[in-house]
């Protein structure tokens, strides 16, 4: 069970899975890289479910890849109006942990360095918060 | 073939070629980049201003998948065009000059005397004092080196070394395994670490891949700023070496006064080891409770000043200040490297007195 905090609300959402094998955790062992891939499981399914926003588009960037959302149902012929969606992935760390990584997401859009406007999504694992935001440039 | 096709086309060959690079098959991985990069380049040339923000994601994409292919040249040449274009948005301007900067490291070190290790550590403070692309010389400078000794003793441990407890490593670890300092992207204040390659083959007393050096520093940098010692304990299972890296990373991590948030990650990696405030916290209070023995039921004092000589054989070091100097004991367990760029700069001892002498339980520099 995770707690999902956005626009000021706090709410709960199950999320249930099929455990992996040992032949399928063994290729995937790479700590870092399942933190961020559980991290864009569980961001899109929550932008889903709170904001109604699903996937649309991929881009590259320097360091990994960005996502694009936009409404469920939307026919999205460019990135005009759709909204990049940042995830973030905090294994170990507790609620304020999460808390500040989301601020200094929103810093970053606050300071215009980065190609917002944008929905940040920051999960804790340990804490089991996935905390929500619209950021805007200045 | 539309922008919009050439586009999707991108997308699935980035997915494939990181699929690849995971797979640590890097020639097929960056083969596909490069197919990539060329639609994502076409989709760009077919884009008008009349979608600016759109302009801006595809000229940084395919930038961004040109590095990935390590074709430095073109990325150069691709991005220089791109800022050209008029009517780029301001983000995709400073993240198109980030991705020319690195590709101008990356060049520069391929035409190098000295070859790195695969994978590099970026490290970015951010907060408090810290400006984009700036931040005060001497923080900096005791970061770096805090830096250098884990990587030193990371390197130590590797080749199965006893812990090193005085002096600087041998110099054919320094000068076989030398961490270089190469300038990155500004972005608040950033840095990064490439490890120079071995010269000697049988530097390293068994095989060892190069990149175990990176990833094994970086899983203790990891495990070290969570306070988690099992992890810890898995990769490093001598107490006196995983005192050492916690030790050193609570040296790392910020007190708020200077900066507030530092981030570690391999080059390439989208999340690194974050290391604030907090951690430097926690780590002290590990550092306290382990250096606590039987029957120190008393509270430590707190002793500020100026470290004024260090005899770690005799077992002491010499505070200074307005008033008579004081000598605290108990400080063989120091290691070298943490005392050492402490000497004639401003700490904070905390120290117990069970009798006449005071006994060290914890020192750092104050900042």
């Amino acid at each position: 069970v995770f707690v999902v905090e956005h626009r000021g609300q706090g709410a709960q959402g199950c999320i249930s899975w099929t455990a992996p094998s040992e032949a399928i955790k063994a290729p995937w062992a790479n700590h870092d890289e399942a933190t961020r891939d559980g991290a864009y499981a569980i961001c899109l399914a929550t932008t889903e479910a709170v904001e109604g926003l699903v996937a649309v588009r991929r881009a590259e960037n320097r360091t990994g890849a960005d996502f694009y959302v936009a409404p469920r149902g939307t026919s999205v012929r460019d990135f005009e109006t759709s909204l990049r969606l940042e995830v973030s992935g905090v294994d170990r760390g507790e609620r304020s942990v999460v808390v500040q990584r989301l601020q200094q997401k929103k810093e970053q859009a606050r300071r215009g360095k980065s190609n917002l406007p944008a929905l940040a999504a920051v999960v804790g694992f340990k804490c089991g918060l996935v905390a929500l935001a619209h950021v805007e440039p200045q | 073939m539309s922008w919009l096709e050439s586009h999707q086309q991108s997308e699935i060959l980035a997915s494939e070629a990181e699929a690849h690079i995971r797979r640590r098959e890097y020639l097929a991985g960056e083969q596909l980049y490069q197919q990539a990069a060329d639609f994502e380049a076409a989709a760009f040339d077919q884009l008008d201003e009349l979608k600016p923000r759109t302009l801006g994601i595809i000229g940084v994409s395919a930038a961004a998948l040109l590095l990935k292919a390590r074709n430095f040249t073109e990325t150069e040449r691709f991005a220089l065009r791109a800022l050209n274009r008029s009517g780029l948005p301001k983000f995709a301007r400073f993240e198109l000059r980030q991705i020319l900067q690195d590709a101008w490291v990356e060049e520069d070190k391929l035409g190098a005397d000295v070859t790195f290790l695969p994978g590099r550590v970026l490290v970015a403070v951010r907060g408090g004092l810290v400006m984009y692309g700036g931040a005060p010389l001497d923080m900096i400078v005791n970061k770096i080196k805090s830096i250098q000794a884990i990587f030193f003793r990371t390197i130590e441990h590797t080749r199965g070394d006893p812990l090193r407890r005085q002096a600087q490593p041998a110099q054919e670890v320094i000068e076989a395994c030398r961490p270089w300092l190469i300038q990155a992207p500004a972005g608040s204040y950033q840095f990064s670490v490439a490890v120079q390659k071995p010269t000697q083959p049988d530097f390293f007393r068994k095989e060892v891949d190069p990149q175990v050096i990176v990833d094994k520093f970086l899983t203790v940098l990891r495990s070290s700023a969570a306070d988690d010692m099992d992890s810890l304990a898995a990769i490093v299972p001598e107490d006196d070496y995983r005192a050492a890296f916690v030790r050193l990373t609570r040296d790392l991590a910020p007190t708020g006064k200077l900066f507030d948030q530092m981030e570690v990650r391999g080059v390439g990696d989208a999340q690194g080891v974050q290391i604030g405030v907090a951690t430097r916290t926690q780590l002290t209070k590990r550092i306290n409770r382990e250096k606590k023995g039987d029957g120190d039921a008393e509270r430590p004092e707190t002793l500020r000043g100026v470290l004024r000589a260090v005899h770690l054989d005799k077992d002491w070091v010499e505070l200074g200040g307005e008033k008579e100097p004081i000598r605290i004991y108990g400080v063989q367990d120091t290691l070298d490297d943490v005392i050492g760029p402490m000497v004639n700069r401003a700490v904070v001892v905390r120290a117990r007195r069970p009798k006449k002498q005071y006994q060290l339980v914890d020192i750092e520099l104050e900042e």
